[in-house]
C-alpha cells in the first residue's frame, strides 16, 4: 500500500480536527446535566462533522477512521495494517495504542 | 402494536469498562446515548482480557399504560481488529437481577446494531410491567485481548414494544333507542 500523500494527510487532519470538535460540543451537551432531547440534539453536531468529512472526501465515519489508523499505522513504520497486524510488536501496539485516534 | 425507543440517560449501578473516549465513569451513559450512532467518536472500550460490564439507567417511560409484549435492547458496537474470541455480551439489570445474553462475536464494521429480546421479564419471569420498565437498567459487557484487539460500544438503548390499551380488548355493541354504540372492554 502507498504511502499517504501529504495532501491526504491534511484532509485526514481537517477531519481529525472535525472528530475533535464533535467531541466537545459533545460534552458541552451535558454541561447542566441530563435533558430530555439531549440524544436527539447530538444529530446536528454529527452532521456537521459529517459534512467536513464529506469536503475532505470521506464518505462515512468509517472511511475516515480507517485513514486515520493507516496514517497513524504509516507514522510508526508499516506500510499498512496487514503488515502491523503481521509484524508488530507488543511495543508498537502499544505506541498505535496511544496514537489519536 | 407500537414501540418506545428508551436511551440511557443516568449512571446505573455499575461503570466497569475500563475505557472510554468522552465521559468518563459514572458517566459511561453519555458515550451511548446518542439517537445516531457516531462509531468511533464517542464510546466505551476495553482491551483486558476478561469481560468487564457497564449498566446504564434509561428514561422513564412516556407511555406507561397498554400491554407490554417483550423489550428488546440493541446495542452498536465493534472491534479494532480481527478477534479471536466472541467480547459482548448484552445485559440488563431488572429488581436486584442481572441477566447477561450470550457472548457475541464483533466484526470491524462500526455500524452492526446487535440486540437481544426479552417476553418476560427474567427477574420473575412474569410479564413485563411498566414499573418494571422505569426501574429497569440496560448494560453490555466487553472484553478484548491486550495488545492484540479490543472491543467497542457507541451506542444502546431499548425499544418496548406494547399493545395500547385502546389497541386490545373486547368490543361490545349496545343497541339503544339512541343507536348503537361500541365499547371496549
Amino acid at each position: 500500500m502507498p504511502l499517504i500523500e501529504p495532501v491526504e494527510q491534511n484532509k485526514i487532519l481537517a477531519g481529525r480536527k472535525a472528530v475533535d470538535d464533535y467531541r466537545a460540543s459533545h460534552s458541552m451537551l451535558y454541561i447542566g446535566g441530563y435533558y430530555k432531547g439531549v440524544s436527539e440534539d447530538h444529530t446536528p453536531l454529527l452532521n456537521v462533522m459529517l459534512e467536513e468529512f464529506k469536503k475532505q472526501g470521506f464518505n462515512s465515519i468509517q472511511e475516515f477512521f480507517d485513514a486515520s489508523e493507516l496514517l497513524n499505522i504509516q507514522g510508526i513504520g508499516f506500510t499498512s495494517k496487514e503488515d502491523f497486524g503481521a509484524k508488530a510488536t507488543l511495543a508498537d501496539r502499544g505506541t498505535l495504542y496511544g496514537m489519536w485516534q | 402494536m407500537s414501540t418506545e425507543t428508551l436511551r440511557p440517560n443516568a449512571a446505573g449501578d455499575e461503570c466497569n469498562i475500563p475505557e472510554e473516549v468522552g465521559a468518563a465513569c459514572p458517566n459511561h451513559y453519555q458515550n451511548v446515548d446518542e439517537a445516531v450512532a457516531d462509531g468511533w467518536t464517542t464510546r466505551v472500550y476495553s482491551v483486558a482480557d476478561a469481560y468487564t460490564r457497564d449498566l446504564y439507567n434509561i428514561a422513564d417511560s412516556g407511555v406507561g399504560a397498554g400491554t407490554i409484549n417483550h423489550i428488546t435492547v440493541y446495542v452498536v458496537a465493534f472491534v479494532n481488529d480481527t478477534p479471536d474470541s466472541p467480547s459482548l455480551k448484552i445485559a440488563i439489570k431488572s429488581n436486584s437481577t442481572v441477566t447477561e445474553d450470550t457472548e457475541r462475536t464483533l466484526t470491524t464494521t462500526i455500524t452492526t446494531l446487535y440486540s437481544k429480546q426479552w417476553t418476560t421479564n427474567p427477574a420473575d419471569s412474569q410479564a413485563w410491567e411498566w414499573a418494571d420498565i422505569n426501574a429497569l437498567q440496560v448494560g453490555i459487557a466487553l472484553h478484548g485481548k491486550p495488545g492484540i484487539w479490543s472491543s467497542h460500544c457507541t451506542q444502546v438503548y431499548v425499544e418496548v414494544d406494547y399493545t395500547a390499551a385502546a389497541e386490545g380488548g373486547a368490543q361490545y355493541i349496545r343497541m339503544s333507542p339512541f343507536g348503537i354504540n361500541v365499547i371496549r372492554g
